[in-house]
């Protein structure tokens, strides 16, 4: 059976000379930046950080100006953690978080190993900021050894005020959250912790705590480089800058890319040299986030404003129109539910039933859709962290953006080409 | 004062929405759903008896100030020796 559905569209790639390249984070092209050396010629230095309280307060004026936001999923203003951080009594640590749980995502990673030292700065200046004593750098395990070399490198050259310490992170999608990387370096128990306190009052070894995410953490070396105004001369007024996004899906070119926030969306896949196929769908954010039409998404300015859904991560899977997004999202929701924690009742029992009726629903025996659908409502803000909200926002979405596939299932019909799968789930990931 | 679960700690235990069903109820599992957290005026004895009888220790009143940061706990629940929390 052929697709019947309104929800096909075809982007018309832009000329490669029209598109608009954005390189601040990462370096043009395929070039790396990964030594000192090469870094300090592409940004320069660093400006020195004073450690009187008048720079501080500047700084953080200047970041809250700039508008940046975390880029690990939750989009929390930067200068609101550093000024929480900045407000205990107590001496402050320094989280880069590059654990990077989402396993579609690659960015972190990319960073890491392309401009590693842009972080490095990054953190180093958030240490200031906070006064901080300690920076712990925490790194999926693919990268360790290329910020291994780069904190040496720093080392030597006597770079940083603050000691830095590489960790390698716990490989979980729920170990990226603040408060399970806190938890992961002090008691190798990768989990969230229950709310309150807030890690930024007290956090690593009851110390304040400032988690950032490495993407973050180099947007504001350059914040600290070039300040407030410069920062905002890209993106939109209400979300300021570049970002980078991870493309994957039916494109010519998947990969990490670095965009200007605004862009319109068919843009944003240009970079990763169109769709190979008529999209149907997009998922941007990441697992945690939401499917979105193919129309009029693809014509919509790449912003959470835009979309009317939250960027996240910086994930877009572009979904072709032959293959089946309820089958799609039945494997990312039992992915999703085996990835629970396991601590909070609504999500240790939620999320496997949730994960259940999708799948049956998937294979066109689905005889609870309005349990499902009770339950996605009843699940939202009752975890620790916001696992269960985002596998409910995930599906909940899905059920809307292929309603007409729903609808198809419940007869009993699939449109989707049998067992042709999008979105790469880790090996031995859904037990 | 509004109510608050700590989610990890609670088990399901159920004597939370016994205690106010004005407030709370249960999904599938028996997990408390807090329908309401602002606790209205003549409640507040029950919500407190609510939060000392919790075997789980899982159940908090906070303060209606300092929303935005850092809520104040100000009243956990004090347990009877008897209960023992397993």
């Amino acid at each position: 059976m052929m697709p019947t559905h309104g929800l096909v569209l075809q982007p018309r790639a832009l000329p490669r000379e029209e598109r608009v390249e954005v390189s601040r984070l990462l370096p043009d092209g395929t070039a790396n930046c990964a030594g000192l050396a090469d870094h300090l010629v592409r940004h320069g230095e660093l400006p020195p950080s004073r450690r009187s309280l008048a720079w501080r307060e500047t700084m953080t004026t200047e970041i809250e100006h700039a508008g940046l936001v975390g880029h690990g999923g939750a989009a929390f203003p930067t200068a609101k953690k550093l000024k929480a951080v900045i407000s205990q009594a107590s001496r402050a640590v320094v989280i880069a978080n590059g654990t990077e749980g989402e396993p579609a995502s690659e960015k972190d990673r990319t960073l890491l190993t392309r401009a590693p030292h842009l972080v490095l700065d990054g953190a180093s200046v958030a240490a200031d900021i906070v006064e901080a004593s300690e920076v712990l750098v925490v790194v999926h395990r693919d990268v360790r050894a290329a910020v291994d070399a780069a904190v040496d490198e720093r080392r030597s050259a006597e770079l940083d005020r603050v000691p830095l310490r590489v960790v390698t992170a716990a490989d979980r999608f729920v170990a990226g959250e603040a408060s399970a990387v806190v938890n992961w370096v002090a008691r190798a128990r990768p989990v969230p912790l229950g709310r309150p306190p807030r890690t930024s009052e007290r956090g690593l070894d009851g110390r304040p705590t400032l988690v950032q995410n490495v993407e973050t953490l180099a947007h504001l070396a350059l914040i600290a480089r070039h300040g407030a105004a410069w920062y905002r001369a890209l993106g939109t007024p209400d979300e300021p800058g570049s970002m980078l996004v991870t493309l994957l899906g039916a494109l010519e070119e998947p990969g990490v890319r670095e965009i200007e926030i605004g862009t319109s969306v068919a843009e944003v896949l240009a970079r990763a040299g169109g769709p190979t196929t008529p999209l149907q769908a997009l998922l941007v954010g990441g697992y945690f986030g939401s499917w979105l039409p193919a129309h009029p998404t693809l014509s919509l300015p790449f912003s959470a404003r835009g979309l009317g859904a939250g960027l996240g991560a910086g994930l877009v899977v572009a979904f072709p129109t032959d293959a089946c997004g309820v089958a799609e999202t039945a494997r990312l929701a039992r992915y999703l539910a085996c990835e629970s924690a396991g601590q909070c009742g609504p999500c240790l029992f939620g999320l496997p039933a949730i994960a259940d009726e999708v799948e049956k629903l998937a294979e066109g025996r689905s005889n609870r859709l309005g349990d499902l659908e009770r339950w996605l409502v009843e699940i939202e803000g009752r975890g620790a962290c916001s696992h269960p909200d985002g596998v409910a926002r995930l599906v909940s979405s899905a059920l809307r953006v292929f309603a007409v596939e729903v609808a198809e299932h419940l007869e009993g019909w699939c449109t989707g080409e049998g067992e042709r799968h999008v979105l790469p789930i880790p090996p031995g990931g859904s037990r | 004062m509004r109510i608050r679960v700590d989610r990890i700690a609670c088990d399901g235990r159920g004597l939370c929405g016994e205690i106010l069903p004005e407030l709370i109820t249960f999904d599938d599992w028996g997990f408390p759903i807090i329908k309401e957290n602002l606790v209205p005026e003549d409640l507040d004895g029950v919500a407190h008896d609510a939060v000392e009888l919790c075997p789980k220790l899982a159940l908090r009143l906070e303060a209606l100030e300092q929303e935005c940061c850092s809520s104040k706990v100000v009243r956990t629940s004090v347990v009877a020796t008897s209960w023992t929390p397993s």
